[in-house]
């Protein structure tokens, strides 16, 4: 891949990582930086990336893997709040997300993470446990279960179907 | 939400947030973090080679020199019994982690931190069978531990020295041990998804 291809790549892909980072992840700057510092890895190793012949699936399973490594960094050390310095000034986020964040992150990491390539990368039951490395059974459960899980905890929110239904009978 | 396509459309609502207020950095920029990592690596690798000639020149001309008859060794042997040997796993390209998947158990707080047995474990389509690998390592109790059915079947995060006494018998809960590049433990998560065979 040279610096043309690789710009193109970038240009046509970052932005679209950042927004399926940011729903496994649930934090728009962590998701932007595990993003670039992805590419910066890509470019890195383009020769492998070359190879695999998946640059996207690859720069998402590694922003996925350093992100997962800076929850432990965190975990750890004060550095995340160090790293940041004061928040952008942007706009918060809608009232429907904050509460879609809140529910995905009382999942388990890896339900999230099956969940967001099925549902939101579109990629097949088959494609997710290539990308996530686990048997195809596994991959049906984390997406049953984490559904489930989603279901039980929006239940009764405005994200919640029947809780909209209710509202239209209640108003007549 | 139990509708599958309620869940697609909140999720790509979430995630044209994120792209819509994303400020990327231009691809140049990323490629020079990228050359510059790469030049890193490779001076790293360089003088690692140098220091690595210089310790066998040493190491060499103390075979050949004759000198004082060395003095017996303080540190106990390592016990052979737990053959075949254990080595840490390294992280592949482009990560920063590698795990060993295993029991921990048998915890018990030393002055120097808390000490776990690790019995290791090999995955075979979704299962885990032992590989014969046991080995002991002391870890610091702040240690970050994801847990959930060890935690009662509640996700969440936990600090090592808070599950000494769960983890104090026989071996019967399942983790990820996460190494650095250093060999170093970062990080225990419990491998709940796995079937034990």
């Amino acid at each position: 891949m040279d610096e043309q291809a690789f710009d193109a790549f970038y240009a046509g892909s970052v932005g679209r990582l950042i927004g399926q980072l940011y729903a496994m992840i649930g934090d728009r700057t962590e998701a932007q930086d595990v993003v670039q510092e992805a590419f910066v890895r890509a470019w890195e190793h383009r020769a492998q990336l070359d190879k695999d012949g998946a640059p996207e699936a690859w720069v998402r399973t590694v922003a996925w893997r350093l992100a997962v490594s800076r929850w432990r960094r965190v975990r750890t050390s004060l550095s995340f709040a160090r790293r940041q310095g004061p928040p952008p000034n942007v706009p918060p986020p809608d009232t429907h997300h904050v509460l879609l964040v809140q529910a995905l992150r009382q999942i388990p990491a890896a339900q999230r993470r099956a969940i967001v390539l099925h549902h939101l990368c579109d990629l097949e039951v088959k494609q997710v446990a290539a990308e996530t490395n686990c048997p195809v059974g596994t991959v049906k459960a984390q997406l049953s279960r984490g559904r489930a899980a989603l279901a039980r905890i929006l239940a009764d929110t405005e994200l919640d179907p029947r809780a909209g239904r209710v509202t239209e009978v209640e108003h007549g | 939400m139990v509708d599958e396509t309620s869940l697609d459309d909140h999720l790509a609502g979430l995630a044209a947030e994120g792209r819509r207020f994303a400020e990327p950095m231009a691809a140049e920029q990323i490629r020079v973090r990228g050359d510059r990592r790469r030049r890193r690596k490779r001076a790293a690798q360089m003088s690692g080679g140098v220091l690595l000639a210089a310790a066998v020149a040493v190491g060499g001309l103390s075979l050949v020199r004759p000198g004082p008859e060395s003095p017996p060794s303080v540190a106990k042997p390592t016990p052979s019994r737990n053959a075949p040997q254990f080595v840490p796993p390294t992280p592949a390209p482009g990560e920063e982690y590698a795990s060993e998947i295993g029991y921990v158990y048998d915890a018990m707080v030393l002055a120097d931190g808390v000490q776990v047995t690790v019995k290791q474990l090999r995955t075979e389509r979704g299962t885990a069978v032992p590989t014969g690998v046991v080995h002991k390592v002391t870890l610091s109790p702040q240690t970050p531990v994801e847990v959930e059915q060890v935690a009662g079947g509640k996700p969440g995060d936990m600090r090592l020295g808070e599950l000494v006494d769960r983890l104090r018998g026989g071996p019967r809960w399942v983790f990820a041990v996460d190494y650095d590049g250093e060999g170093r433990i970062q990080s225990l998560r419990e491998a709940f998804w796995l079937t034990v065979e």
